[in-house]
């Protein structure tokens, strides 16, 4: 099913063929910069963090993009490691703390009650179990279904199922 | 009942903490996750995977037939210049020159490299074992024993004697010294069969004696 491109000793990649890999890459970038963009900002909820995280995550999946050309695959390794880097950089980043307690300064949220109801989400995604978490802002981005879900996180719809419904019911309970 | 109909999984479970439907908490969370990220910021990620160097290190086997002609005229470089000697060099060309290493005689250890006429390594004798492709080197030091190739002899000559012989080939070179050889030894150190040099003991006269017999004779 995935296309895999091994290194055989002694093959010869043309430069057509790099230019080839180049071209889709491109292609994946347009696709997928924002999926990456939002799932560093769910964790770091900062503009420019979240860019950064983005960019390293983009800049390995093309180091690695021979073995990442099929589309699922790719879109579900960059899901893992920009989650993973973004939790990196959280946990390094003392500041942050500062920050996540605050969300109110954060210029992207609406100046308005709304801005309380959104914190208060946050709040509640945050205490999240991991697991559960990424389920949760997985299915919340870009309108991802339970397959698209399970296809990223590479885990049964099932599971996905049961971690969105205890997901949603903790959020619930902390909301009201 | 709407509630039910829009919650789906959540209707399976229904509880008293459920105060908001999925539909609902789902765009929520949907528009808190709705952000974009800055209009440069593609722009950035393009610039940041060109310069990325791990990438192009990534791309060594993309290069590898420029490597591999590369190490093969670096071979062949070596084995044009470094090669072994040929075996037989008994016959000495015309454009054949010598490879003169200059040794302090009193601490450089003496090293007879000839392989012929080992017993006297005298100069002539260790030209005659040069291969044609030789060039002359005058080194001032012993050290010079470490960059000559290791295929050739080495000949070892007091530092007198190595002056000696540069001054020799200066003054061939510069044609102020014509040196001639008479056929026969000519032939001698073209099959390398160097004999004892041979001068004829020379008898001193008085001139009485020669006048003498001068005047007899005529």
């Amino acid at each position: 099913m995935h296309e895999r491109i091994d290194r055989l000793p002694g093959s010869l990649v043309t430069v057509e063929q790099d230019e080839a890999l180049e071209r889709e890459f491109e292609l994946r970038l347009v696709e997928c910069s924002t999926l990456a963009f939002r799932v560093a900002y769910s964790v770091l909820r900062q503009r420019e963090d979240a860019e950064d995280v983005a960019q390293d995550a983009l800049t390995r999946a093309h180091r690695s993009f021979r073995h990442l050309r099929d589309r699922e695959r790719f879109r579900a390794w960059l899901v893992r490691v920009t989650w993973r880097l973004a939790i990196d950089r959280q946990r390094s980043d003392r500041r942050r703390v500062r920050r996540e307690q605050d969300v109110v300064r954060d210029p992207i949220t609406d100046p308005s009650p709304a801005r309380d109801r959104a914190a208060l989400l946050w709040q509640a995604i945050d205490a999240l179990p991991e697991k559960l978490r990424l389920v949760v802002v997985l299915a919340g981005i870009e309108g991802h279904d339970m397959r698209e879900v399970s296809a990223l996180l590479k885990v049964p719809e099932g599971t996905v199922k049961s971690r969105l419904h205890l997901a949603r019911q903790r959020i619930r309970e902390r909301l009201s | 009942m709407s509630e039910r109909r829009m919650t789906g999984l959540g209707a399976r479970h229904p509880g008293p903490e459920k105060a908001l439907p999925d539909e609902i908490l789902d765009r929520e969370i949907e528009q808190a996750l709705g952000v974009d990220p800055s209009p440069e910021f593609l722009a950035r990620v393009r610039v940041r995977v060109s310069s990325d160097p791990a990438a192009s290190q990534s791309k060594w086997y993309l290069r590898w037939p420029a490597a591999a002609a590369g190490v093969a005229a670096t071979a062949l470089v070596v084995a044009i210049y470094v090669g072994p000697a040929p075996p037989d060099t008994s016959a000495v060309p015309a454009s054949a020159a010598p490879t003169v290493v200059a040794t302090d005689s009193s601490s450089a250890p003496r090293q007879t490299a000839d392989r012929g006429a080992s017993a006297t390594p005298d100069a002539a004798s260790t030209i005659a074992e040069r291969p044609a492709r030789e060039r002359p080197t005058a080194v001032p030091a012993a050290t010079e024993r470490e960059v000559l190739p290791r295929a050739f002899p080495e000949v070892l000559l007091s530092a007198a004697e190595s002056r000696g012989f540069e001054t020799l080939v200066g003054k061939v070179q510069r044609g102020e010294l014509t040196i001639t050889v008479d056929e026969q030894t000519a032939e001698g150190v073209a099959r390398n069969e160097l004999t004892d040099l041979f001068i004829a003991p020379i008898t001193i006269r008085p001139l009485d004696s020669a006048g003498a017999t001068e005047g007899a004779e005529e």
